[in-house]
């Protein structure tokens, strides 16, 4: 029984596998892929292993036969593909004009051998024995690992361990800026491999608001929680000051879809309507303050009463060309439902994109608009990324304050009826037209808050910034951070906009990770990481025959 | 009851921090050098190297970058991975990494190699924005390879001028990349500009064609190249039919086309790249245009384009850039290329002789101002400004892409522009610099 | 007399005035067809184009939508099935399209897409086959491994992990693949032009060979669900899939066979599509993807004869739309769209859709 498990898990292992031989990642990891390789067999066997032995307790033999014949079969069957490829290679054969990245560098990599032996065809057989054991040694330590730490997971659920995940979860966001602040000033001595870009103290930065988020969602309300949200605001308040450039740039850019995603939340998560061309505002806010203020841009060069702009006129009239663009765009879809409304959206976002491609006279076209100028403040000039990030915290708070009331104003309670059951809340008396629209229009006013920020903080701005994978990325990550939550947009973005900049290095393989962080997340977790608890009890209104899905709210 | 006693103490540990750590900050936040490796108390005054009687403290105070003994001289690079054209972007990448391989195995600088640091520019000024500000916080960066697109170079420029870090790119065609007021800005590609009036003086007085249809890819380096060579074909008298624009990602333009046949061109002329180009060279068979030259630019040019196009691409016209007697040079990194990647350079795009010849002159440019400290213990010391300034006074460099010489603005391409056919699978040069 | 007037006068006004407002959007819409009447007309007074002309942006629009109509039917399909929108549909065209094209390279090094006619065509089977092949493959595992889980879920759920698939699949092929384009060489059977005489108007084999598949997939598809048994547990899973299990379907089997028909038209659709273009490259699929899906939405989504439709009009109306308003090209999708746009307003649910319940809306 053992075993014939075994060999399937092996097998999906394998699979996956040859998936990831076939992107390239060994060429990717260099010297060091079988190790990669052995440590992901290993972690699979894990969870194989730990799933079986938490069904039906196993003994050591039982564990040790499983993860063995895990181990073996993925390394066997790996073993075989990578003998397959370097025969092929060695009599000269080009797989990587099928299979572009299955080049004798990769094989050479995951045998250990030179590239010209794998040319000349030399064998390979003690590579792929040493393949095979490393394989086998990986899915023997996770496996057994199990048994290691099975029976003591019983830590925690004790009365002081219960008391220690409290503290630890409060503690953990003060931790994270400990050792972020540490970082900066004396390079402590295991973290400091990050190199002067400040990769690492990025990450630690979302980790401090990440947890930060999660403790105070944990905390009851009362005083202690109020202390800690200070704490906390005061901590952001401070970070900007002691980031450096790229930390402030990149969380400038999340701060920007935190914006962005709070507007697109009024939308999709209260008044329930799908936008997927959402983008399209945003390029308007963009646009509206570029085209205003830019000195190329056609009204500073054709209209000679006019000298632009600055951005503290800008952002208002961007405000209000977005929230009418909104109401302008919302009017004809007001009578369609569900898949029609986002094929229509989508359709909105291209046509705005377009528009502003090849109305070149007016827009600059695919040239963009040049050298918008940043905003200044009081003789200062916030062009740098840390004022930028400052604007932004604050455009930031002055929407969540906003969308705050909203939610729990008339209207807020209009649009959740409005979301439940559109005929109902007719019947009940609310008028849809006008809520429907209120939502258009104030999601679209919030994405051109963003978008005029965004045009300030890029200096130039072209169409291929404004096309549909932003929409995408907003919608994602609102639903990844827990639909109708301003949490949730904020631990969203910091998922989907943040982390990706900390693998810019990596490039095609940040967007394959990307993909399949989305499918994954959708299928473990489906209503995100911070949910609103309204909306969480309605993602698992249909499993209540199904009690498998534990509910935690 | 625990819980006030926690947040008191968090209170006190986090405000100790802060405050400490604001201290720390405004002092070093004030020069490029923010590092924050190097507070003022840990680094011996007495010891350690001089650059001309300056203590290594104050060097790095005044924003100085030094390279202690064993480590590299940095170069970062922004290349298009991702985007709409990352096979251009994986061919300019690895021209860097070979070309950084080259100087290193002539020696490095001064006992120091050169490292690079590819980021993903992704062809697309935003995705620019983050990577210039990468470059910008990282004090060991001293010069910038790329960006790849026109975009994305503008995306980098107002960071990286902020920062001082001077750039080269290699590919970035359209004229607003170089102008007056930004000296960190440079490039080896040619401005289009050059290419356009080429173009045009080539269609109309070698070719005789009088009566052209334009179209572009719309993008900024299409419509650019487009616009500009409509403007110089008018110039000399030619009659341009029609203007029309296509779109990246799709793939039938027999409309356009047929449209653009009803004005029957005696000559296409397609500012963009070379997928779009191959589709359209196929499908002016179809529609009418079969008897019309085909004429595009360097986003056209190489390999990828005729293996695309197939039999369809006997008899376009291309345009490049190219120098003259770097034949064998060109041959030798055609070799090292395929040795080290696996395919040959001109099969993934056309620009890796102006990459290979962009981390050249950068690092040219680095050997000239290196300072050794005084004692010769093997540190070096550079000065940004001095940095800026040896890029632009690059003159009569030998590149596999010709002789390169950086004007007041600049615009340091080598060699001239040349124009191509594709005759029996292969672009030939029948015209233009090196062929006299 | 006078007073009688003004009277009539306001009487008229107040009921156009709640004339519109009883029925703003349709007035609106009605005012935007009329002006695009009138500016069609306009455009032709002005404009010379010859019959000619028209008769060539009919064949490239008919042949553009049948190049949709074959990927809108597998959205439509499962649409129909899940209401869930397939996002990576376009990326499984585009394995299948891959597929294709490495049968082709094979057939050609083997020397039969230019052999006999018997060896030519029996080189573009193989390559259909084996684009349907994988892009059935590619399908079944989406539909396992990201849709099923996912089944219960609201719809805004499998929409995102359709969204991710869809980056998931279109980057992999990017890696897998390579970046450059693979240049499909055609068949002789198929690599000629028709022209008629000498009019200038002109189609190419693969042109014809498109549209005519894709009448022929489309009334095949038909078929199979108004017709055979399995057609039948389809149209009742599209019902109500509790009742359906009730009535002792297999709801499991009918979803996979959902999705492998689609793939298996959309395998097919890209080899043709290969075929056709010339080109195939790891995005190829996205924005006829797009596309199709919009003309699945325009004919009426869950339909597969509104697909069909949806898809040619969709064609046409790229093909016409710019020389009919006597615009540039560069604004045929702006056309498009907005055409979707205002045919939603007159039909909300599409030419040819049906009303759909509350609950599958």
């Amino acid at each position: 029984m053992n075993i014939k498990r075994g060999f399937q898990q092996g097998l999906v292992i394998l699979a996956v596998f040859f998936y990831l031989d076939l992107i390239g990642l060994p060429t990717f990891v260099g010297e060091s892929a079988l190790v990669f390789f052995a440590a992901i067999v290993g972690v699979f066997a894990l969870s194989f292993v730990r799933r079986e032995h938490r069904k039906e307790p196993k003994s050591f033999v039982q564990v040790l036969v499983y993860s063995l014949t895990i181990g073996l079969v993925s390394g066997l069957g790996f073993a075989l593909v990578t003998f397959i490829f370097a025969r092929l290679q060695g009599q000269g054969i080009r797989v990587n004009e099928v299979f572009a990245e299955i080049k004798p560098e990769s094989t050479a990599i995951l045998t250990g051998m030179s590239v010209a032996d794998i040319r000349s065809g030399a064998s390979v057989l003690q590579g792929l024995i040493k393949m095979v054991l490393y394989f086998a040694g990986g899915g023997l330590v996770g496996g057994l690992s199990v048994l290691l730490f099975s029976g003591r997971g019983g830590v925690l659920q004790s009365e002081t361990g219960a008391k220690m995940k409290t503290w630890t979860t409060v503690g953990l966001p003060f931790l994270f800026y400990a050792i972020f602040v540490l970082n900066r000033q004396v390079a402590l001595p295991f973290f400091s491999t990050e190199g002067a870009r400040g990769n690492f103290g990025l990450t630690i930065i979302f980790l401090f608001i990440g947890s930060a988020l999660f403790s105070l969602r944990a905390m009851k309300p009362g005083r202690q929680k109020l202390i800690v949200v200070l704490l906390v605001v005061l901590l952001v308040i401070l970070l900007p000051q002691l980031a450096n450039t790229l930390q402030n740039a990149v969380l400038g850019i999340v701060m920007i879809f935190i914006v962005m995603g709070i507007g697109l939340n009024i939308v999709v998560g209260y008044a329930g309507l799908l936008d997927l061309g959402y983008v399209a505002f945003f390029a308007v806010g963009a646009y509206a303050y570029g085209l205003l203020s830019s000195p190329s841009s056609y009204f500073l060069v054709n209209v000679p009463w006019f000298g632009g702009v600055s951005f503290w006129v800008g952002l208002p009239i961007a405000f209000l060309i977005g929230a009418f663009t909104g109401v302008l765009l919302g009017t004809p879809v007001l009578k369609l439902r569900g898949d029609y409304l986002a094929i229509v959206t989508l359709g909105f976002g291209e046509i705005i994109r377009l528009l502003v491609l090849n109305l070149r006279d007016y827009t600059g076209g695919p040239g963009g608009v040049l050298k918008i100028p940043s905003p200044e403040l009081f003789g200062y000039n916030l062009g740098n990324p840390q004022g930028i990030l400052y604007l932004a915290m604050a455009l930031g708070v002055l929407v969540t304050i906003v969308t705050l009331r909203l939610h729990d104003s008339r209207l807020g309670r209009a649009w959740v009826a409005l979301r439940e059951d559109e005929d109902v809340a007719e019947a009940m008396g609310i008028n849809l037209v006008s809520i429907k629209l209120l939502a258009f229009g104030s999601g679209a006013a919030f994405a051109a808050l963003g978008g005029a920020l965004y045009a300030a903080r890029q200096v130039n701005i072209f169409p291929d910034n404004f096309a549909l994978d932003v929409s995408i990325n907003v919608l994602s990550l609102i639903i990844i951070g827990g639909i109708g939550s301003i949490e949730g947009v904020v631990l969203g973005a910091i998922a989907l906009i943040g982390l990706p900049e900390i693998l810019r290095s990596v490039s095609e393989f940040r967007i394959i990770a990307f993909g399949a962080l989305l499918v994954m997340m959708m299928i473990i977790q489906p209503e995100g990481f911070l949910p609103s608890q309204r909306r969480a009890r309605e993602l698992h209104a249909g499993e209540a025959n199904n009690p498998v899905v534990d509910t935690e709210a | 009851m625990k819980f006030r006693k926690f947040a008191l103490l968090a209170i006190l540990v986090v405000a100790v921090l802060a405050l400490s750590a604001c201290g720390g900050g405004t002092e070093t936040t004030g020069n490029t050098g923010n590092n924050g490796n190097t507070g003022d108390t840990d680094v011996p005054v007495v010891e350690g190297p001089t650059f001309d009687g300056m203590s290594l403290a104050d060097a790095e105070a005044a924003g100085y970058v030094i390279v202690a003994p064993g480590e590299p001289v940095r170069i970062g690079a922004s290349a298009a991975l991702t985007g709409p054209i990352p096979e251009f972007g994986l061919d300019i990448s690895q021209s860097y990494q070979l070309a950084v391989s080259d100087l290193n195995a002539a020696g490095g600088l001064m006992g120091h190699d050169y490292e690079l640091d590819i980021q993903d520019g992704a062809c697309d000024g935003d995705a620019a924005t983050v990577v210039a500000n990468g470059f910008a916080a990282d004090p060991t960066i001293l010069a910038v390879a790329g960006g790849t697109c026109t975009g994305e170079t503008l995306g980098l420029q107002p960071i990286l001028a902020e920062a001082r870090i001077p750039h080269v790119s290699a590919s970035a065609t359209n004229p607003a990349v170089t102008s007056e007021d930004c000296d960190i800005c440079n490039r080896v590609a040619l401005s289009d500009k050059l290419q356009a009036d080429v173009d045009a003086e080539y269609i109309f007085n070698t070719l005789g064609l009088t009566q052209a249809a334009v179209m572009h890819d719309n993008t900024d380096y299409g419509l650019g190249v487009a616009t500009l060579f409509q403007a110089a074909f008018e110039l000399l008298g030619g009659e341009v039919l029609s203007f029309d624009g296509v779109q990246v990602g799709d793939t039938d333009y027999r409309p356009v086309l047929t449209q653009v046949a009803t004005n029957s061109p005696e000559l296409i002329f397609f500012g963009g790249y070379y997928q779009e180009a191959a589709l359209i060279v196929s499908q002016m068979q179809e529609t009418g245009l079969e008897d019309s030259v085909f004429f595009s630019d360097d986003g056209v040019y190489g390999d990828a384009f005729v293996n695309t196009a197939g039999d369809m691409s006997e008899g376009v016209y291309a345009s490049f850039v190219a120098g003259d007697e770097v034949a064998e040079a060109n041959a030798e990194f055609d070799a090292k290329y395929v040795e080290m990647w696996g395919t040959t350079p001109d099969e993934q795009g056309p620009f890796h002789a102006q990459a290979y010849d962009s981390v050249q002159m950068i690092a040219a440019a680095l050997a000239s101002v290196a300072m050794e400290d005084d004692n010769g213990e093997g540190y070096l010391m550079f000065d940004r400004e001095a940095v800026i300034a040896a890029v632009r006074a690059t003159a009569n460099l030998p590149g596999l892409a010709g002789v390169m010489t950086c004007n007041a603005i600049g615009d340091c391409g080598a060699g001239g522009i040349q124009i191509f056919q594709v005759q029996g699978g292969t672009f030939v040069q029948i015209s233009g610099f090196g062929l006299d | 007399m006078e007073a009688e007037i003004k009277k009539n006068q306001t009487s008229v006004f107040s009921t156009i005035s709640s004339l519109i407002k009883a029925n703003f959007i349709r007035t609106f819409g009605i005012i935007v067809v009329l002006l695009l009447i009138w500016r069609i007309l306009y455009v032709a007074g002005q404009t010379n184009y010859t019959p000619q002309y028209w008769i060539s942006q009919l064949t490239n629009g008919l042949v553009l939508g049948g190049v949709y109509a074959l990927i809108a039917l597998g959205y439509t399909l499962v649409y129909g099935i899940l209401f869930m929108i397939n996002f990576a549909h376009g990326e499984v065209m585009m394995m299948g399209g891959f597929a294709g094209y490495f049968v082709l390279q094979a057939m050609t090094s083997l020397g039969w897409t230019n052999g006999t006619t018997g060896q030519s065509i029996l080189s573009i089977v193989f390559m259909m086959l084996a684009g349907m092949l994988v892009s059935v493959l590619t399908a079944v595992l989406l539909e396992r491994l990201a849709y099923r889980p996912l089944r219960s879920a609201p719809r805004l759920v499998p929409l995102i992990s359709a969204i991710g698939a869809s980056f998931f699949l279109q980057y992999s092929a990017l890696r897998i693949f390579g970046a450059t384009p693979h240049p499909y060489k055609k068949p002789t059977v198929i690599s000629g032009i028709l022209k008629f005489g000498d009019s200038g108007v002109a189609i190419t084999y693969t042109g014809i060979f498109i549209f005519v598949t894709s009448i022929i997939l489309m009334l095949a598809l038909r078929l199979i669900v108004n017709r055979t048994k399995m057609g039948r547990a389809m149209r009742s899973v599209a019902e109500d899939k509790e009742i359906a299990r009730l009535m002792g379907v297999d709801v499991d089997r009918v979803i996979v066979f959902t999705f492998v028909l689609g793939a298996a038209l959309a395998g097919a659709g890209g080899v043709m599509f290969g075929l056709h273009n010339t080109i195939m490259r790891f995005n190829s699929g996205f924005i006829p993807g797009l596309k199709a899906f919009t003309a699945a939405v325009l004919g009426g989504i869950g339909n597969v004869t509104g697909a069909m439709f949806g898809a040619l009009l969709l064609g046409l109306l790229e093909a016409f739309g710019p020389s009919a308003l006597g615009m540039p090209t560069e604004y045929k999708d702006v056309i498009a769209f907005s055409v979707l746009v205002l045919v939603l307003i007159f039909r909300p649910t599409g030419l040819i859709g049906e009303v759909l319940s509350e609950k599958k809306a």
